[in-house]
């Protein structure tokens, strides 16, 4: 599932200027991307554990979502758990490039220098405590507040599949108080 | 049922945290701009092989020396002009990305640069991609996006990592690609580069394998597949005098 941008985005460099011509679309989607911008950044960076990589996909997940915004397949309703869905398909996509090209063991979480040293220990601790799917439905449900069933649809999942592992995930963090307190 | 409240609460709070309280997001033109050169770039690089201008090249970076030893007695070796690794029984792993992986992926980068300045019509720029005023690429503050973007190119094939790229101009390999990818090597302690292009047969001038700490193998078939090898550990390799010094890469055609 590789980033797939059509042809006609060849001439890209003009399309993004563009935005001030098409007129209500472009607005609307200029203010989805203001209020949205720091949700997908954070989703992103608890997926990727990296902040570069991080910033890669928020800019590609705003760029498919644009495309497609500008096709008329602008999400129905509220288009938060859309990007996720983009950007999950995007972190995963990355995630099998790396992997087949990374040695065993390398630690992702090389270079976030975006973050403060405490939120960088504490992101670490919770990678450490939590396999990425539990930390995924946490980030979902407690940082952008998503009903289970947006959590389910973004992950593909069932509504008691995302209680399932929020449930095991709640259970790791209430043994660790260090990384909730 | 506090408990999980706490929980609740202090994840939250740690969440919103995970960003920087300085951070703006950029303008949506201009990340969407980058974002749209990057996709570009990675198009340029992946796209399927076909077109009959096209060549493909395949950096292979062997993990071990085994592959590569020579029969007893011989002083300077022809480089394998296959992909494949002759043999692997004593290749050990490679721990991490070395300085020719980054010399790979910068090649990589500077290819599709060259490539896409081309496409472009900018051949003005296409050559100033060549120049060494482009090699800051690989010291920016971006140099781990970039590095893990063209990583992502690199397959892991057995003991070798493989960098698939396909160039309109192989040529483009020799004016600056190959003798980057060479840097990293110690001339003091000697190198051997073979190179053999796709209907050229030039060859870069070799020092002995047999005083080289680290060298490197770069050959290409008619097929334009490219192999570059590298081998770190020279006692492997039959013992000789250095017929050639470091000094001969001067004189690189």
């Amino acid at each position: 599932m590789d980033v797939d941008v059509p042809a006609s985005l060849a001439q890209v460099d003009q399309r993004p200027r563009a935005t001030e011509s098409l007129g209500g679309a472009a607005v609307l989607f200029d203010e989805m991307y203001r209020s949205h911008y720091r949700d997908v950044l954070r989703y992103a960076l608890v997926l990727t554990r990296n902040d570069w990589d991080a910033q890669d996909i928020v800019a590609e997940t705003f760029l498919r979502a644009w495309d497609a915004w500008q096709a008329g397949r602008e999400p129905v309703g509220t288009p938060l758990p859309w990007l996720f869905t983009i950007a999950r398909h995007l972190a995963t996509d990355r995630w099998r490039r790396l992997q087949r090209a990374l040695p065993r063991g390398t630690d992702r979480l090389v270079s976030n220098p975006m973050l403060e040293a405490e939120s960088r220990a504490w992101l670490q601790s919770l990678c450490g405590l939590l396999p990425e799917r539990q930390r995924e439905v946490i980030v979902l449900r407690y940082d952008h507040d998503l009903p289970d069933s947006e959590i389910g649809r973004v992950m593909r999942l069932s509504e008691s599949g995302v209680r399932s592992l929020a449930a095991r995930a709640l259970g790791v963090l209430r043994a660790h108080p260090e990384v909730w307190r | 049922m506090n408990d999980m409240r706490d929980i609740e609460a202090g994840l939250k709070r740690h969440l919103r945290r995970l960003e920087s309280p300085e951070l703006t997001e950029p303008s949506l033109s201009d990340l969407l701009t980058s974002a749209r050169r990057r996709s570009r770039r990675r198009s340029a690089v992946t796209t399927a092989l076909g077109t009959s201008v096209s060549a493909l090249v395949i950096a292979s970076v062997l993990l071990g020396v085994s592959s590569l030893r020579q029969p007893s007695g011989a002083t300077t070796s022809s480089p394998p002009t296959s992909a494949e690794p002759t043999n692997g029984e004593q290749v050990t792993p490679w721990p991490a990305p070395t300085g020719l992986v980054l010399a790979t992926t910068d090649a990589i980068d500077l290819v599709a640069r060259y490539e896409q300045a081309l496409a472009d019509g900018n051949a003005d720029l296409a050559w100033a991609a060549l120049s060494p005023g482009f090699r800051a690429i690989g010291l920016d503050s971006n140099f781990s996006r970039y590095t893990a973007e063209r990583l992502g190119f690199m397959t892991s094939v057995g003991s070798r990592f493989e960098v698939q790229i396909r160039s309109a101009d192989p040529n483009v390999l020799r004016r600056w690609a190959l003798p980057r990818l060479t840097e990293g090597a110690d001339l003091s302690s000697g190198y051997l580069i073979e190179a053999h292009y796709p209907g050229l047969a030039a060859q870069y001038p070799s020092a002995d394998a047999s005083c080289a700490s680290d060298f490197y193998i770069v050959a290409a078939d008619q097929t334009h597949t490219w192999s570059i090898w590298w081998v770190g550990d020279a006692a492997a390799l039959p013992n000789g005098s250095c017929s050639r010094s470091a000094a001969d890469y001067s004189s690189a055609p």
